[in-house]
């Protein structure tokens, strides 16, 4: 694939090593961002806000979870699409967010390289 | 809270109730007595009292408070005695004895639950009674020949009165007993319910800890290793040690992922739960105790769209329990059957075990909390009574057959979600 052509996936996750082991796994697929926290995320996006197609954030990560980071980028950029990854489980949290179409889908950690890279269908 | 009237209020209505007839009829029937006695001094003051109650007694059609008429009667009565008594020497019928105590109970006593106090209370107002007619004698109110009538009648009336009292409030002391059992032990199971429940949570929290601890590093396992085996892939020297890898990585997922799902610590009744994925995560939290004496037959059924609305922590927890006491139903080898059949808008689950069965007298006591067979401190006997109590909060119906020896049937009627269908 052409890389002018690859879209950018913003990854969000407070473990380095998530982070490291993400991007390599889809580093052929798409441009990977990294972000590890929330507030690094918000900046990421708006620095290249209109490039991120879709944002994968971890649920639990210190100062600001998962889904408070995905409300408030949401806000800026309601155009990209929002998914969590999670290794909590299914929290009452997660399904409201999955209700009011807040979050697309919800990925659980460990995560199959397959279902995120079908269900972003980038 | 609730405001239907309870037993207690019912008791207490009944009670002046009967105090009021008690109250027209000896007023009315004693004046009638003296009246054919010729005392007409006291039928005049009979049929006054008596007019008395009838204001009171039409009085409380309006106002429905029998109670604070009865605090007013008790006043009213009680004056017009002591007159009588200071004017006459006593000499009015001993009903008034009748009249005065009851009043005197209602006021002393509002809530009559001991029929006790009722019977020594009356007992005094027999004891009062002779001394005063016989004082009432002396003032030749009433003909002598008329005395002794007046005495057996007055008595006995009395005596009915206290008969008929103790009769209809005799149960009462026993009931309360009975009520103070009950509250008891229900107590006590909700105590136990709730120590379980607390002990469940706190464990939900842990698991839920746990399996978030553990994904992350699964997540580096996994994600590592699939980049390693493209890179291995090369070599089939090696791919039976990326195989082994994947393998544990994913049977690692899966166990911890079932117990997230036991976790699942909250109290929403809207959830889709899919049953067969909640026996099949059961089977895996079982697999230790299943895995060399029990051989599992699943039966599901392939119809589409099976999901239940509920609690899915809640339905893992009351499966879990029905599985688990197949289990240990069985001694040695045996086989469990899980067969799912979709009917209409129902899905029967039955789940069969080859263990030692349960005798008949057991059966019927299964659901009990606290009953088990297991020896103590091995089993609360909360166990199936859990999993009663939250397959009947959805909505299901659980009935059990069993033949000692040969195994017992668990029987589960679920309503599926419409949504779907």
């Amino acid at each position: 694939m052409n890389p002018s052509v690859r879209n950018t996936v913003l990854f969000v996750d407070d473990e380095e090593l998530n982070l490291f082991l993400f991007e390599k796994t889809f580093e052929r697929d798409f441009i990977v961002k990294t972000a590890s926290s929330g507030i690094q995320g918000l900046k990421v996006l708006e620095e290249d806000g209109s490039t991120v197609k879709v944002v994968i954030s971890d649920m639990r990560m210190p100062n600001m979870n998962g889904l408070e980071f995905v409300e408030r980028a949401k806000k800026s950029f309601p155009e990209v699409e929002y998914f969590i990854l999670t290794g909590y489980g299914y929290t009452e949290e997660l399904q409201e967010a999955l209700k009011s179409r807040l979050i697309s889908h919800l990925f659980h950690k460990p995560f199959e390289y397959k279902k995120i890279k079908e269900a972003i269908g980038l | 809270m609730e405001q239907k009237p309870t037993r207690r209020d019912r008791d207490q209505q009944r009670f002046y109730l009967l105090l009021m007839i008690s109250a027209y009829t000896s007023t009315l029937g004693f004046s009638y007595f003296y009246y054919v006695a010729g005392a007409q001094e006291i039928t005049y003051k009979g049929l006054i009292v008596f007019l008395l109650f009838v204001v009171y007694g039409v009085c409380s059609f309006f106002t429905q408070k029998l109670l604070l008429l009865f605090r007013l009667s008790i006043t009213s009565a009680l004056v017009a005695f002591l007159i009588q008594i200071f004017y006459t020497g006593g000499s009015l019928s001993p009903a008034v004895a009748e009249l005065v105590i009851p009043p005197l109970l209602a006021f002393f006593y509002r809530p009559i639950y001991d029929r006790y106090i009722f019977m020594v209370l009356s007992a005094f107002g027999l004891i009062a009674l002779w001394p005063l007619t016989s004082l009432g004698y002396s003032q030749n109110l009433l003909l002598p020949e008329y005395e002794v009538a007046h005495s057996i009648i007055a008595s006995s009336f009395v005596f009915i009165i206290v008969a008929v009292f103790t009769f209809l409030f005799r149960d009462t002391l026993a009931r309360k007993n009975k009520m103070l059992n009950e509250s008891m032990t229900e107590l006590k199971a909700t105590t136990q319910k709730l120590i379980q429940a607390e002990k469940m949570a706190s464990l939900g929290v842990m698991a839920a800890g746990v399996a978030h601890e553990i994904n992350n590093p699964l997540n580096f396992i996994k994600g590592g290793i699939g980049m390693l085996s493209k890179e291995l892939e090369k070599s089939t020297e090696m791919t039976p040690f990326v195989e082994a890898i994947e393998e544990g990585v994913n049977r690692a997922t899966l166990i911890v992922s079932s117990l997230g799902h036991f976790s699942r610590n909250s109290e929403s009744m809207d959830e889709e739960c899919d049953i067969h994925q909640i026996i099949d995560n059961c089977l895996v939290m079982l697999q230790h105790k299943l895995k060399y004496k029990v051989e599992i037959k699943k039966k599901y059924t392939s119809s589409k769209h099976l999901q239940i609305i509920g609690n899915e922590g809640k339905l893992h927890q009351a499966m879990l329990n029905i599985i688990s006491n197949a289990e240990q139903a069985i001694d040695t080898k045996g086989t469990i059957t899980i067969e799912t059949k979709a009917k209409l808008r129902f899905l029967r689950v039955t789940i069969t075990d080859t263990g030692e069965g349960i005798s008949e007298e057991n059966l019927s006591k299964i659901s009990d909390p606290f009953f088990t067979t297991k020896p103590s401190g091995e089993g609360t006997g909360l166990g199936l009574a859990i999993s009663f109590g939250i397959i009947q909060d959805h909505g299901g119906k659980i009935s059990v057959t069993s033949k000692p020896s040969e195994g017992t049937r668990f029987n589960i009627l679920f309503r599926l979600s419409e949504r779907f269908q």
